[in-house]
């Protein structure tokens, strides 16, 4: 039944091709598809709530296995679809707004496919539905975000985002014939209660591989660089898939098979990973002019912190920052796509000039940076909470150093952004009506942890390093009053913001350049000598004419010559079928 | 009841009509002909598919036991599926390019066409030779008098190579006979034990080396580029699709599953040549600038999926070849479709010379785009039961197949830089008055895409064709 959630998106994606544009408008069908999909996921959080619901269907069997894909409607699932599916509607909402001038079936058709993609994802019950939909979404991020296909850049960002998430798949599906191999079985459920049968390499190898998978898909640390990029497709795309949805399936994943995970000791790896990448992330965003490219790093650095709540055994805390993510993180990627239409700027800089102190987007940047600072009694400050639950100090510390980070560059967007008053934006409905609800969500949404965490086991209290937390951002904040607001032409940041340019980003990228380089040389060697290969034959070949121009000499026209021939072959023919016959 | 015969009787009536007209200077259209032999072929063929097939057999000479024997076995039916509609498919291309000398070349054209079903129903090893043969040196032909660049080197090493195969083939049949005295597969497959495995080994030996030709797999996969290149787009798209797909039938058929204890000795050997050709034709692919040339390359890739598939000797894994098999002749003539249009369109294949048509050929770009993300093997599309099968079977056997994988990831790095110079990007000023793809050519495409996206979603149909192995 669980698949109900999934045919109203299916259909808008098949639909929209057919009779968009002709009857009907294409964003009015995916809009509906949304919202059907929003009530049925809402409907089933309601009734199916705790009760673990699980599907399975066979898809085809061979050799005495069979392949499953099974839908899962446990808790997370649940709440993962309701939340997807509440994003979505969000951000097409948006959509009428910000792409009223594209060509329309394209766009609501991929984003259809991406969303029916991503809804599957988080129901599926079975490896093989888990890989199929994860594909399914790279694919389907990989033609929206090249979406403006004219623009060079564009074009070549949806390429370096599938190549980049394809190295996951890889790693995803080795990992899956790994253990279906030792199972038998795609199932999920069975899965996390059985795999103490697994060979332990075989296990620790898979669950190696599906950390690369979950690194590569959330945009972490060897796998960043084409997150920022991805910023080339229009902002609605950014918005759902840079915050809810697409890079959140590389935490989801390692939440919902968590038990394999720390029954390998390989969580320290995730740890470390997850506080190498929030770093880099927060340099980066310091460095950056360009609103949605903050907002792209932003983006790691929280994803880094749902994979450090998963490195320390806090699950339940990673699913309640991916919520509350999500929700201003999307508020914020929507601020950046309506000063992009009516300003057409997203440089941080040029919008200083456009004075907007005044508008109303003053106030939702506030709730949605407030947010992601962690500052009460917005939805973030409890995401912190719960996030912070099971640190030690040392993780406390560089968390309290990350917070300082966060809020220093957080406030150097806010402050350059909304620098002084005067313009009055216009308010248009339908951007206008995503930003407030999900403003409002951002402001009241921490209660919601008090409702789930009956349902996650989200733990949560509030501690002292949490206030230390918040006296850092209460610094970071002030520095960059100082250092943004009133004049940003101190020399020291200057020289602070040029070497951490210099350190990540230049020689990062060149290695990665490299890389690809080393394979197309590879490619060019392999064909050199695919070259001389051909060419072998070729001069065999020679040879082989050379001999046949001397055996053209019998062929001299000469009836004799034709009829001894024949005579020596049917000679020859007779004493073949003597022997075998 | 379908009798196989009639795949033999109805392209037989249409070379007939086609030489009678040319005979009697009546004006018969021979494309229209062949279209109509096309038709019913795959009438009789669908209709067999839900009333089943009725074998038949007549004895030539008993001594040898020639007869033409056509009796479905286990791996027949996907086979045929291919054979039966890439040739129809490929009529529309063939229809464009072909305007010298039709009535030769429909004739050739029906005679590889009858030829190829028969060598998947044939149940005589001498039957199947002959038309092995047929087919080999009718696409000879073709590419020599229709070809495009280079045809004339291109058809000689086609013929050289294949015939060399060939020939090993007909020793492996020979010692067969010798020592079960039977050229009929039924008997040949329960009479295999009688082989002593020093034989075996040499007759397995031959059959392989066949279809490393045949497949083709690294170090005798040179001839075949050069015929890609060389032959027009009809040949191309039956030479991928089905002639390729020749070579793995035999190896499954006449190797795999007759001598599984020789593969089981020689495994691990069998399974590097695998992965090992597999990586370097991506390597090599990823170095070329021709876009038939980067999808004849990457072919072989496929082909070398399904031999790991085949050599692993594992349930899944030959069905995953078959199914490869079956689903790259279907994404290869899409692929080499769109190569001759593009082609026809912009006078150049060079992927450095193109871009943007995307803005000019909407439909063009939707087409190609499927095609591509099919062959990298996304799910939902057919190549990705075929891979994970495959994949899946040489792991059972031999964990390092793992590695093959890698080699999708470089293929999907210069699919979609070729995809990306092709469609995306400005518009290059040469191509601002193209117009896009004509509806009978969206129809044909749309008749592709449909095999490949039933055959993702429903990958049980090609199962159900198969017997058990």
């Amino acid at each position: 039944m669980l698949y109900i959630i999934l045919l109203p998106m299916l259909l808008s994606f098949i639909l929209i091709p057919l009779i968009g544009n002709k009857r009907f408008r294409s964003d009015a069908i995916a809009l509906m598809a949304s919202g059907i999909t929003f009530a049925i996921a809402l409907a089933f959080l309601f009734y199916y709530l705790n009760h673990n619901l699980y599907e399975n269907f066979t898809w085809f069997s061979l050799g005495g296995l069979s392949f499953d894909i099974a839908l899962l409607g446990g808790n997370l699932n649940l709440i993962m679809a309701l939340l997807v599916s509440f994003i979505s509607m969000m951000v097409l909402l948006f959509s009428v707004f910000y792409m009223k001038n594209e060509p329309q079936e394209r766009y609501y058709a991929e984003m259809s496919l991406f969303i029916f993609s991503m809804m599957g994802l988080v129901i599926s019950g079975s490896l093989l539905l888990l890989y199929i939909f994860w594909e399914l979404v790279g694919v389907s991020s990989y033609l929206l975000i090249g979406f403006y296909y004219r623009r060079e850049s564009a074009s070549a960002a949806g390429k370096k985002a599938l190549i980049m998430t394809r190295i996951g798949d890889i790693a995803f599906l080795s990992a899956i014939i790994i253990l279906f191999t030792s199972l038998h079985s795609f199932s999920i459920p069975y899965l996390l209660n059985s795999y103490s049968m697994i060979n332990p390499t075989l296990l620790a190898t898979s669950v190696v591989l599906l950390i690369i998978a979950a690194l590569s898909k959330s945009a972490q640390f060897p796998f960043y660089t084409w997150l920022p990029d991805a910023m080339e497709g229009p902002t609605p795309v950014s918005a759902l898939l840079h915050s809810a949805t697409m890079v959140a399936a590389g935490a989801f994943i390692l939440v919902l098979l968590s038990p394999i995970l720390y029954a390998t000791n390989l969580s320290l790896v995730i740890v470390i990973i997850s506080i190498i990448t929030s770093f880099i992330a927060a340099l980066l965003a310091l460095k950056s002019i360009d609103f949605k490219r903050i907002l792209a790093y932003s983006t790691i650095e929280s994803l880094s912190f749902m994979f450090l709540a998963v490195g320390v055994f806090n699950t339940g805390g990673a699913v309640f920052y991916l919520i509350t993510h999500a929700v201003f993180k999307s508020l914020l990627f929507l601020i950046a796509g309506t000063l992009l239409i009516l300003l057409s700027t997203q440089n941080i800089y040029w919008l200083k000039r456009k004075n907007l102190s005044s508008s109303w987007l003053y106030f939702p940047t506030l709730i949605g940076l407030f947010s992601l600072l962690g500052i009460p009694p917005f939805m973030g400050f409890f995401a912190h909470l719960s996030l912070g639950y099971t640190f030690n100090i040392a993780y406390d510390i560089i968390f309290a150093a990350m917070s300082f980070l966060t809020a220093l560059f957080s406030f150097r967007l806010f402050f350059t952004v909304f620098h002084s008053s005067g313009e009055r934006l216009l308010k248009p409905i339908f951007s206008f009506l995503p930003i407030v609800i999900l403003s409002i969500i951002s402001v009241m949404g921490g209660i919601l942890l008090f409702y789930l965490n009956s349902y996650l086991s989200i733990p949560y209290s509030i501690t002292l390093p949490e206030i230390v937390d918040l006296a850092s951002v209460a610094l970071g904040g002030y520095i960059s009053f100082i250092l943004f607001y009133k004049d940003e032409h101190k020399t020291g940041i200057r020289v602070f913001l040029a070497s951490s340019e210099k350190i990540f980003k230049i020689s990062y990228n060149d290695m990665l350049n490299a890389f690809g380089n080393a394979i197309l040389y590879a490619g060019k060697l392999a064909n050199k000598f695919d070259f001389a290969l051909s060419s072998f034959y070729n001069d065999l070949s020679d040879v082989s004419f050379k001999a046949s121009a001397f055996s053209r000499r019998f062929q001299d026209g000469d009836v004799e010559t034709y009829i001894s021939a024949i005579l020596i072959g049917v000679l020859i023919l007779i004493f073949l079928g003597a022997i075998f016959i | 009841m379908i009798q196989l015969l009639g795949f033999i009787l109805i392209p037989t009536i249409g070379i007939i009509a086609i030489i009678l007209s040319k005979i009697l200077h009546r004006p018969l259209s021979e494309e229209k002909t062949t279209l109509a032999v096309a038709l019913a072929t795959n009438f009789i063929f669908f209709s067999g598919l839900i009333l089943g097939f009725q074998s038949f057999s007549v004895t030539i000479v008993n001594s040898i036991d020639f007869s033409f024997n056509f009796q479905l076995n286990a791996l027949s039916l996907p086979f045929m599926l291919l054979s039966v509609v890439l040739p129809a498919l490929a009529l529309l291309p063939a229809k464009k390019e072909i305007t010298v000398n039709k009535g030769l070349f429909y004739t050739l054209y029906l005679l590889i066409y009858m030829s190829l079903i028969s060598v998947f129903m044939s149940n005589n090893l001498i039957a199947f030779f002959i038309f092995w043969e047929i087919i080999l040196i009718s696409f000879f032909f073709i590419i020599a008098y229709w070809g495009e660049e280079n045809r004339k080197r291109a058809s000689m090493k086609f013929l050289i190579f294949t015939q060399f195969g060939s020939f090993l083939l007909l020793g492996a049949f020979i010692i067969m006979f010798i020592y079960t005295g039977s050229f009929t597969l039924t008997t040949i497959q329960s009479g295999v034990e009688s082989i002593p495995f020093a034989v075996a080994q040499v007759a397995f030996v031959f059959v392989l080396v066949a279809a490393i030709i045949k497949m083709p797999l690294f170090p005798l996969h040179v001839w075949l580029p050069d015929a890609h290149v060389g032959a027009p787009t009809v040949g191309s798209i039956l030479l991928a699709g089905v002639l390729l797909k020749m070579g793995g039938y035999a190896l499954l058929l006449f190797g795999t599953l007759l001598f599984q204890n020789v593969v089981r000795a020689f495994q691990p050997w069998l399974m590097w040549l695998g992965i090992f050709t597999a990586i370097y034709i991506v390597l090599v692919a990823s170095a070329q600038t021709d876009f038939k040339r980067i999808v004849a390359y990457s072919s072989v890739l496929y082909m070398s999926l399904a031999f790991i598939g085949a050599v692993s000797l594992t349930t899944i894994g030959t069905y995953g070849a078959v199914f490869i098999m079956v689903s790259h002749g279907f994404i290869a003539g899409m692929l080499f479709t769109i190569a001759g249009i593009m082609k026809e369109k912009t006078k150049t294949r060079e992927i450095n010379t193109l871009g943007g048509l995307n803005v000019k050929m909407p439909f063009f770009g939707m087409f190609l785009m499927l095609a591509i993300v099919a062959t990298l093997g996304v799910p939902g599309l057919s190549n990705f039961i075929g891979e994970m099968l495959s994949v899946l079977g040489g792991y059972a056997v031999y964990p390092l197949v793992l590695i093959v994988l890698l080699s999708i990831l470089i293929a999907t790095g210069y699919y979609l830089n070729a995809a990306k110079r092709i469609l995306f990007g400005n518009l290059n000023k040469l191509f601002v008055s193209l117009t896009d793809i004509s509806y009978i050519e969206r129809f044909q495409l749309s008749i592709f895409s449909f095999f490949i996206i039933t055959l993702g979603i429903l990958p049980a149909i090609i199962f159900n064709m198969m017997g058990n192995i």
